[in-house]
């Protein structure tokens, strides 16, 4: 049997959050196990362990991937979005050569659209017994306040459901230090009970089981075990909507997401049971997908290949990539950069790319020799949508009315030239109306030569939006796409609307 | 009857060096737009080498100079063209390629170039026949422009298919490219060459047939896969094929899917998507997002191997086309026409060319809108698989018939 090592984070040798990984691990590998622990010096003893393995595991410790790569080793990387999801190109550019295990969707289309190799895995606990499901007559909710300086916390939850709740346990015990105790509004209709401390898990769990309505207590996570273990026991679950919360909840649908940056009152009584319940087939479903994707996982670790032995001092760059790391972003990023000469042995990836992700390289412009359209814009830079010579309108457009055009569809583009900005940046203005019946809003997103220069809402009724973008975006010609989130006929119209506009204004900022 | 070239490029030159005075039937299948290893274009050339090249002694496939060379021996297709369109469909690094034609000026002289190489190259005469199974711009600015040089090899016979796609892309030259399109096809024919015109779909044909005054027949796409069993599941698997754009109704599916759970709390229906190319998706990161927590939804990467997309056919009960009506007003639909030969029913927003193939041959139902949409699959998902198999295998049989009458007419 091949030897895997599986490196880990010190903490989770407490949580045992990683076990349910490493058990599936089992069934194909010898594991052996090696904490490591931030709070300490680098443990080189970890390259020695390595040394005896057919192939390094990374439990989210993902900035270590290089080490490893340079062992000559096959690694396998599986980072967590809540503590690598902002993580810049050249983090992931360093682990080009592994292979990725993704629980959250969002950073796997991240690590993939970086040229990474990832697999998209999606976890799911075993769930109760549908008669064990708990009933929904009164609503009893439990919340442990642990992040609440991210702002999860009980006030926040007072908002969301305190005129709907029976009862709200506060488990008050934060991941940081602090007085963050609760403060009950005299006046609460709903019973509030709190704990410190439990003296074990069971009675930790007892306090849980009672409860059938469940706040996930951190803004992000990695994976959510303690969100999913409520789904799975049939609770309502209400959490941030962020991966991965967002990523297994379906708003309204088989849970509720909440922005923690503008809550208000929700009435959840009429809907909770049938939401819970939604949640708990999830997990169901959910599970037999988990328990089937196993033998997948570890023919992608089997596939795994070794690169190139770099021959260098491998226990001093361990080192120095260590302190980099946890010193700050800034200086980790500085460290990686000062090493492109390894980074390219490493990646075997050619050199120009490497320079396309250091320095954020743009889509180059294509060299027309001239402009091929005409679409001058008019006296004062603007770019008047009712001109009916249809002079700066591409695809997705109504006819001219005599005072605006309806951009038909879900995307929309327009050209135009002759801005004489060189430099500095453009103030851009428009006049638009969302179609009514469309709802509140309609989102817009707004790209100029590829790059995205707004993004915002567009409200019925006419109204001026502006936004500003740098003046080197600018092309002889300039291709607008505008990009809309709804669209919809009408019962006198069968064209798909979406807003309609009147014109586009430009000047230097 | 047909003899392939299958490939080989030695053997195609030798064939052809003298068809001129062996007047040997001989049909060149030609598409500057075959440059993907994925899509249909690849697959298309090797359904008209099959379809429509059991009227010739030989066939020969000619593609664009960068399809991949695996792709292009694998399929028998020798490079012709330059990329005409690296504006419309970026070839990956096209925009880092100094070498790709950008303007209008350079590919029109670059296709004329192209075809005129390509009657030398192969002595095109009388008895040969060019096939272009979706005619692009380009293509019939060149034929245009070769006029005197198509004359000079003995007017061979052209054969165009229209399929509302390509043959307006014309690198933003023109605001109503479409119009000169038609004024080529009209010069084409005025020249006295013996063209035969097609659409891919009825409503199209008609409207070409108004507008040139001349006759057009129908060419659906070809297909030539067996129809396959529906499962007897617990659950009905809803499929959204192809690569999922924009036009293609991405950005409805989060309402669709969502109202289809609402009604469907059991989750005895479950939906399998393909999304958006990277270079949308990246922009609809959240949307994806939201796409992908509504239970019982699997998203699947924007290009799947052939194999993958015949094996999503097979294990699906039901496929959705919530298209947009304006792009596709005149268009069909290579999707409807997959899932018609595999044998598994369709439903599409109404408005798009396809819908009138899909209530003439029976093969779906027609939705007013995506609420309609979600009822019907609700309802469609009620339906014994035994009344579902029956129901595919009429449409896909009249289909059929339909599809080699219909290439039967126009080719000969």
């Amino acid at each position: 049997m091949k030897k895997a090592l599986f490196v880990d984070h010190m903490f989770h040798k407490k949580t045992r959050s990683a076990d349910f990984f490493v058990d599936i691990l089992r069934t194909g590998f010898a594991v052996e196990t090696y904490y490591l622990s931030p709070e300490d010096q680098p443990d080189v003893g970890v390259l020695a362990a390595a040394g005896a393995a057919d192939v390094v595991i990374l439990w989210q410790m993902d900035f270590l991937a290089p080490v490893f790569l340079s062992l000559g080793k096959p690694v396998i990387v599986i980072p967590m979005f809540d503590g690598s999801g902002g993580m810049p190109d050249i983090h992931w550019l360093f682990a080009h050569k592994a292979r990725f295990f993704n629980f959250s969707l969002a950073l796997n289309e991240r690590i993939r659209m970086a040229g990474g190799t990832s697999m998209l895995l999606r976890y799911f606990p075993e769930a109760v017994e549908e008669d064990k499901l708990p009933r929904f007559d009164a609503l009893h909710a439990f919340f442990w306040q642990r992040r609440p300086d991210h702002g999860v916390d009980f006030k926040l939850v007072d908002t969301l459901l305190g005129d709907e709740l029976d009862s709200l346990h506060v488990h008050n015990v934060a991941d940081i230090p602090g007085n963050y105790t609760p403060q009950p509004r005299p006046d609460a209709r709903y019973r509030y009970t709190h704990s410190t401390w439990f003296k074990d898990k069971a009675d930790y769990a007892r306090c849980l089981g009672r409860a059938n309505v469940f706040i996930a207590p951190r803004v992000a996570e990695g994976i959510g075990m303690a969100l999913l273990e409520a789904m799975a026991q049939g609770k309502l679950v209400l959490a941030h909507g962020a991966p991965t919360n967002s990523e297994y909840i379906s708003n309204w649908l088989n849970g509720i997401l909440f922005n923690k940056d503008s809550p208000g009152p929700i009435a959840i009584r009429d809907r909770a049971a049938q939401m819970a319940k939604l949640g708990w087939r999830t997990v169901v479903e959910g599970r037999k997908q988990w328990l089937a994707s196993h033998p997948a996982i570890l023919e992608w670790i089997y596939g795994a290949e070794p690169g190139p032995v770099i021959e260098m001092d491998h226990a001093a760059f361990f080192k120095d990539l260590w302190h980099s790391y946890y010193a700050s972003l800034d200086e980790y990023v500085s460290f990686l950069t000062r090493k492109l000469a390894l980074l390219t042995q490493l990646s075997e990836l050619p050199f120009d790319r490497v320079l396309d992700v250091i320095g954020e390289a743009q889509p180059a412009p294509i060299a027309v020799q001239s402009t091929v359209r005409d679409c001058d814009l008019d006296t004062g830079g603007l770019l008047d949508l009712t001109r009916e010579d249809d002079r700066f309108v591409g695809k997705g457009w109504s006819n001219a009315e005599p005072e605006w055009r309806w951009a038909v569809g879900y995307r929309s583009e327009l050209y135009f030239s002759g801005l004489d900005v060189v430099r500095g940046r453009v103030k851009a203005r428009f006049t638009a109306s969302s179609l009514p019946n469309l709802g509140k809003a309609v989102q817009c997103t707004i790209l100029l030569n590829e790059q995205i220069v707004h993004e915002g809402k567009i409200t019925p009724g006419w109204s001026d939006y502006r936004f500003v973008f740098d003046a080197g975006l600018l092309r002889d010609e300039n291709h607008l796409i505008l990009c809309f989130d709804k669209a919809t006929t009408l019962p006198t119209d069968s064209r798909m609307l979406s807003v309609c506009f009147k014109r586009f204004e430009f000047s230097a900022a | 009857m047909s003899d392939q070239v299958n490939g080989d490029i030695g053997v195609g030159l030798s064939l052809t060096a003298t068809n001129q005075e062996k007047q040997i039937s001989r049909l060149l299948i030609c598409d500057p737009v075959c440059v993907f290893p994925y899509g249909h274009n690849v697959a298309a050339m090797e359904n008209f080498r099959h379809f429509v090249g059991k009227y010739y002694d030989q066939v020969v496939s000619l593609g664009c100079n960068r399809l991949p060379q695996d792709t292009a021996a694998r399929y028998g297709i020798e490079p012709a063209f330059e990329y005409y369109y690296n504006d419309a469909m970026p070839l990956p690094k096209g925009d880092l390629d100094s070498t790709i034609l950008r303007t209008h000026a350079q590919k029109a002289a670059a296709a004329k170039r192209d075809l005129v190489q390509l009657l030398e190259r192969f002595g095109v005469g009388p008895a040969d026949t060019l096939c272009y199974p979706s005619i692009d711009f380009y293509s019939l600015l060149a034929l245009v422009e070769a006029v005197d040089e198509l004359r000079a090899a003995g007017s061979p016979k052209i054969l165009i298919r229209l399929i509302g796609v390509m043959e307006t892309a014309s690198s933003g030259q023109y605001a109503k490219p479409l119009n000169v399109a038609l004024a080529l096809i009209n010069r084409l024919c005025d020249a006295g060459l013996s063209v035969r015109l097609a659409a891919e779909t009825p409503r199209y044909a008609e409207y070409l047939a108004a507008q040139l005054d001349r006759p057009v027949a129908v060419a659906a796409n070809i297909e030539l896969r067996p129809q396959v069993p529906v499962l007897q599941n617990d659950h009905v698997t809803v499929i959204c094929p192809g690569s999922a754009r924009y036009d293609k109704g991405f950005l409805q599916l989060v309402d669709l899917f969502s109202q289809v759970r609402q009604r469907d709390p059991e989750m005895r229906i479950r939906f399998r998507t393909q999304v958006l190319p990277d270079r949308d998706l990246k922009h609809q990161i959240d949307y994806l997002i939201r796409l992908y927590a509504i239970p019982g939804v699997t998203v699947l990467p924007s290009h799947l191997p052939a194999d993958e997309l015949a094996t999503m056919y097979e294990n699906a009960d039901l496929v959705l086309l919530p298209y947009a009506h304006d792009v596709y007003q005149f268009r069909g639909s290579a999707v409807l026409i997959e899932a018609m030969l595999s044998g598994r029913h369709c439903l599409a927003l109404d408005g798009p060319a396809f819908v009138d193939q899909i209530r003439y041959f029976g093969g779906g139902t027609v939705c007013s809108s995506i609420a309609d949409m979600a009822d019907k699959v609700v309802e469609f998902s009620k339906e014994p698989p035994a009344k579902r198999q029956a129901r595919a295998r009429q449409a896909r049989d009249r289909f059929v018939r339909d599809l080699a009458a219909s290439y039967r007419d126009w080719v000969i």
